[in-house]
């Protein structure tokens, strides 16, 4: 089920309703039968999926702390398992079909046929939860869960559970676990973090993205130019679509009383590249500097095993995002770009310049620099990167197609660049003073707008999803 | 655009702007004010689907009168600090 689907919109009130009427001891249980019915929804069999890696990790976290002497073993036995399911639907047709391309370079006439299984939505999230989780006891962090209904909610809390935040267990087990009353201060806080988020994917994510699909729905006939906008305007998109995911997590698992950690953090007002991707789906990030740069060494061995470390990071973030070569390209530009940054820093350091410049030309480099990488994530195979370079390139103003652009959309179009600086705010507005019932005009303001942005994208382009539900 | 042949339902909607300004000066009305406001907003949404009126000038509207609120608000805050 998504956030944006209809069912939603009837399910959501009668979990609340369900949630806030049963006492508190009893609540695990509303939540956990709602986050199963929540993920199958989707596909009935994708329960069977979440229980085995549940059962998988519940079981192994909790031998790990039996059998301190046969601890490795279990930690291995739980990452087989985890991490197993994860590559069987994910990446096994990606490695059938690189092998199948390899053995018939070598002339070998190897038959491979791809299983085309269908990909489990989210088994990239909580697969790394888990992982995060067992890794945690297994370094004696902290505790296992003994009590297995809570664990199951760990995994399968259903705000996070498709497209996140990440969460670790040391933050989101205590949450599920402690007494939480029905609090209006926490409801209102939900709720502008729930608006915040429907607007920046409905009304902008939406709307935008019509354009980013008719540039890149038929790159052959494209100009570099048009292509080049599209990739700015798909930064917005996916920016607004996957931030917009996390604040309706947020605000949905704070009208349950249970805080969740914030995964963007106004990311294109960095001014350097280690600063965006501190910013940017921080929770991914934070994983991977936590379970494999800085195991790897991080920045204390040295510059050449810093740099690996970042590679290897980044390589293995493309490869999550997608079973695609692009995906690992754009990873790997991405830690080449830091890597590179990193390098210049020391004599960059030393060209004197005044502070705020300085801050304003590295938001403007790096903006232009992410929003480029976004070509080698938005195109769909490595065949088009070759023909959106080419375009770029020997067909920059070949054709600049106006279709788009007729007087609605453009005045559409500024609206939603006004609107996006201003969601950075929305969170923010406190209830003070007198001015609450504006505040209170406001929200029922913007909750117009999104029921007839709502409306407006199922008649004309029927019901739409998150970019982040394919990995 | 569609919205702009109909004068009424258009007031309608200033209305409502009209209303919740006078929510954020007035403070002993601002309660009933913001009211006034929420229902005019209303009326001009579902006046507006009665008419048929795309659904994108209503959201253009809509958003343009989003934007000067939540800018009343920021100011505010500001004068606060």
């Amino acid at each position: 089920m998504s956030f944006i689907s209809i069912p939603f919109f009837i399910f959501l009130p009668v979990t609340l309703l369900i949630y806030w009427l049963v006492p508190n001891k009893f609540r695990w249980i509303v939540l956990l039968i709602a986050s199963y019915v929540f993920y199958g929804f989707l596909n009935y069999w994708l329960i069977g999926l979440i229980l085995l890696t549940t059962l998988a990790s519940y079981l192994g976290a909790r031998g790990i702390e039996k059998f301190a002497k046969w601890k490795k073993l279990f930690l291995i036995l739980t990452l087989i398992v985890c991490l197993g399911s994860l590559f069987v639907f994910k990446y096994l047709d990606f490695t059938l079909s690189s092998f199948g391309k390899l053995f018939s370079m070598w002339g070998l006439n190897v038959s491979l046929q791809p299983l085309n299984l269908i990909l489990p939505v989210g088994i990239s999230f909580y697969t790394f939860q888990t992982i995060g989780y067992v890794v945690d006891v297994y370094k004696g962090k902290i505790e296992a869960e003994r009590h297995i209904g809570y664990y199951a909610l760990f995994v399968s809390f259903f705000p996070q559970l498709v497209a996140g935040p990440i969460e670790p267990a040391a933050k989101l087990l205590p949450e599920l676990r402690k007494e939480h009353h029905l609090d209006f201060d926490g409801f209102g806080e939900g709720l502008k973090y729930v608006v915040s988020g429907f607007i920046k994917k409905v009304l902008i994510a939406d709307f935008l993205s019509q354009y980013v699909n008719f540039i890149y729905g038929d790159l052959a006939i494209r100009g570099g130019a048009e292509i080049i906008l599209a990739t700015f305007v798909f930064g917005i998109v996916i920016y607004c679509d996957f931030s917009g995911y996390s604040e309706i997590a947020v605000g949905l698992a704070k009208w349950m009383g249970i805080d969740l950690s914030k995964n963007f953090d106004r990311p294109y007002l960095s001014s350097s590249f280690k600063e965006f991707w501190r910013r940017w789906h921080i929770s991914l990030n934070r994983f991977f500097a936590e379970y494999i740069y800085i195991p790897l060494g991080g920045s204390k061995k040295g510059r050449v095993r810093k740099y690996l470390a970042i590679f290897l990071v980044f390589l293995l973030s493309g490869l999550w995002h997608g079973a695609s070569l692009h995906f690992v390209i754009w990873g790997v530009v991405s830690g080449l770009f830091l890597i590179i940054e990193d390098l210049l820093s020391t004599p960059l350091g030393k060209i004197k310049i005044n502070v705020t410049a300085k801050r304003i030309l590295g938001i403007v480099i790096i903006y232009i620099v992410i929003n480029l990488c976004w070509i080698f994530f938005r195109v769909q195979s490595i065949e088009e990167i070759g023909l959106v370079f080419q375009k770029i390139f020997t067909g920059f103003a070949s054709s600049f197609s106006t279709t788009f652009f007729v007087t609605t959309n453009i005045i559409m179009i500024l609206l939603v660049l006004a609107v996006l600086p201003l969601t950075y705010y929305l969170p923010e507005i406190k209830k003070e003073g007198t001015h609450v019932y504006v505040n209170v005009a406001l929200y029922t303001l913007l909750i117009l707008i999104v029921s007839v942005a709502y409306i407006n994208n199922l008649m004309e382009v029927g019901e739409s999803s998150f970019i982040y539900f394919q990995f | 655009m569609e919205l702009l042949a109909y004068p009424i339902n258009l007031s309608i909607l200033l209305g409502s702007l009209l209303f919740f300004i006078l929510a954020r000066f007035i403070k002993k009305a601002s309660l009933p004010l913001a009211l006034l406001g929420i229902v005019c907003l209303v009326l001009f949404t579902v006046n507006s689907f009665l008419l048929g009126i795309p659904h994108l000038e209503i959201i253009i509207a809509l958003t343009i009168l989003a934007i000067v609120v939540l800018l009343i608000l920021l100011i505010r805050r500001r004068e606060e600090k």
